[in-house]
């Protein structure tokens, strides 16, 4: 919808008109406040009377060359690849599935899977705390029924992850599935029954028709996944697991918090934080290029 | 494809989501039963129902202000949904609108503040609201909400560039300013979506957990969350 009359110098100036609330509120509460961050992060404080000392960029060559952050970059990377199929591909099957033929079940389906997104995150973990006990918990009297088991879920490296991964990824498929089925809204249905009195098939309407249309939702829903999907698994992984078994669970959002509010350390945890937006900011830019409409 | 076919594929189809369904419901109706057990059959897997008991309510309805509390959430998470899907709306028809070089450099700062996680910015946050006496009260809360746009202003943006451009410009030679255009054309036909983002904001906000647990110390702003 670009309005290709308008004087250059003008556009710029219309179009930073209308962005300077959301601007102005941006660079209060999150770029100043980032910016400090930058700077607290050459500085070794923990919080205390003591005052900050300069340390230059002693706290990044730690960070880079750290164990801990190697693992915790690697569960990174494995939550956003399971978390991209639990919160983005799962919900836009879902939602083309039950948008084409949910009838009169339209309702009870909407209402399913959006009913965990309206949980509270840590009231969320709590329940699956509950199914996911070692001794009395649902699922391993379930497993039991056929024989297997018990499972001490949380306190197993690759069961822990799949616990946390499953929890968050069961709260995001909900939020998909709204962002997906609005987009649906905006498609002509007439549109695909046209297609389909031409003989094509379903799979070929989908593909060739209801794809490309939502391709503006997706974008979306998978940048949120990326950038944001390691950041949900927070109190999952607070309540679930704290991090273990000995770090299995944390990645490198946790490790931050941990850095900040557990070992005290704010300058090593500033140095994490614009790592962080570094990488994530340049996987951002990225997508955004890709997608640009 | 025969009639036969088509309806073993409609049944199939309704089975493989209810199922699904049912599998995304069962926690929920897991924590619904456990709220009615007696603190002692917390984690018995049958209980009987003669045992469900609704003192769980009871207690928590003497301990806390449950009222107070929903109220303080209701309109925190409502101030900060309307007021971030307005931005990000502004900002989004501002940006799809016009075309001019350093475009992508806009977008990228209205969109970039996303990958700031938040717990960077409690502390420095919380500095500022009480460095401007904001501490403890509504605006104090949903204040720095409003600094986080960027999924919005993306959705918005995503969908105005797809939006049809011959139902502005007809709306244009009819001698529409910009703002007509934003407020009779496009706001009818992208309400669905608007809809659908304020009501994520709103729930993200319902659930915020560490903003709320630090600007606030009386119980008279607090949110549930704080003791889920």
């Amino acid at each position: 919808m670009i309005d290709r009359l308008v004087d250059p110098k003008l556009a710029r100036r219309r179009a930073l008109a209308w962005s300077a609330p959301a601007l102005a509120f941006a660079v209060v509460w999150v770029y100043g406040p980032l910016a400090a961050t930058f700077g607290l992060s050459f500085y070794d404080w923990n919080l205390t009377t003591r005052p900050p000392s300069w340390v230059g960029i002693d706290h990044y060559r730690e960070l880079l060359t750290s164990r801990e952050v190697r693992e915790a970059a690697v569960t990174t990377v494995v939550s956003i690849a399971v978390l991209a199929g639990l919160a983005v591909l799962a919900p836009l099957v879902a939602a083309i599935a039950v948008w084409k033929r949910g009838g009169r079940l339209t309702g009870v389906y909407r209402t399913a899977f959006f009913l965990p997104v309206v949980i509270p995150p840590a009231a969320a973990a709590v329940v699956w705390e509950w199914l996911l006990h070692p001794v009395f918990g649902v699922a391993n009297w379930a497993l039991g029924g056929v024989g297997l088991g018990p499972y001490n879920w949380l306190n197993r490296p690759a069961t822990a992850l799949g616990a946390v991964l499953a929890v968050t990824g069961w709260k995001a498929f909900g939020l998909g599935f709204v962002l997906f089925s609005a987009g649906l809204t905006m498609i002509d249905r007439s549109l695909l029954d046209a297609a389909r009195l031409d003989g094509a098939t379903e799979a070929q309407v989908t593909r060739l028709l209801v794809l490309p249309m939502l391709r503006p939702t997706t974008a979306v829903v998978g940048f949120m996944a990326v950038v944001l999907g390691s950041q949900w698994t927070f109190s999952a992984v607070d309540v679930l697991t704290g991090g273990g078994p000995s770090g299995a669970t944390t990645n490198a959002f946790y490790l931050q918090y941990r850095y900040a509010f557990d070992f005290g350390d704010s300058g090593g945890a500033a140095a994490l934080a614009v790592l962080l937006v570094v990488v994530f900011g340049a996987v951002g830019i990225v997508q955004l290029r890709r997608d640009r409409t | 494809m025969s009639a036969v076919a088509n309806r073993t594929r409609f049944v199939g189809g309704h089975v493989v989501l209810l199922a699904f369904a049912g599998l995304m419901l069962f926690p929920v109706a897991w924590a619904v039963i456990t709220s009615f057990k007696p603190a002692s059959a917390t984690y018995d897997i049958a209980v009987h129902p003669a045992d469900l008991t609704a003192d769980n309510y009871r207690r928590a309805l003497d301990v806390f202000p449950i009222v107070r509390l929903v109220a303080n959430t209701a309109v925190f998470a409502a101030g900060s949904a309307i007021g971030q899907t307005a931005l990000a709306l502004l900002a989004a028809y501002g940006v799809a609108r016009h075309s001019f070089r350093g475009r992508g450099v806009l977008l990228v700062v209205l969109i970039g503040s996303v990958v700031v996680p938040q717990q960077v910015l409690v502390l420095p946050d919380y500095l500022l609201a009480s460095h401007l006496g904001l501490l403890d009260t509504y605006v104090g809360l949903i204040l720095p909400q409003l600094g986080s746009t960027a999924v919005g202003v993306y959705l918005l943006f995503q969908q105005l560039s797809a939006f049809p451009v011959d139902l502005v410009q007809a709306a244009q030679l009819d001698g529409a300013s910009e703002r007509v255009v934003l407020f009779r054309i496009v706001l009818p036909n992208i309400r669905g979506v608007l809809a659908a983002l304020a009501t994520v904001l709103f729930i993200q906000t319902w659930n915020e957990y560490l903003w709320p647990l630090v600007v606030t110390k009386g119980i008279e702003r607090a949110t549930p969350c704080r003791w889920a």
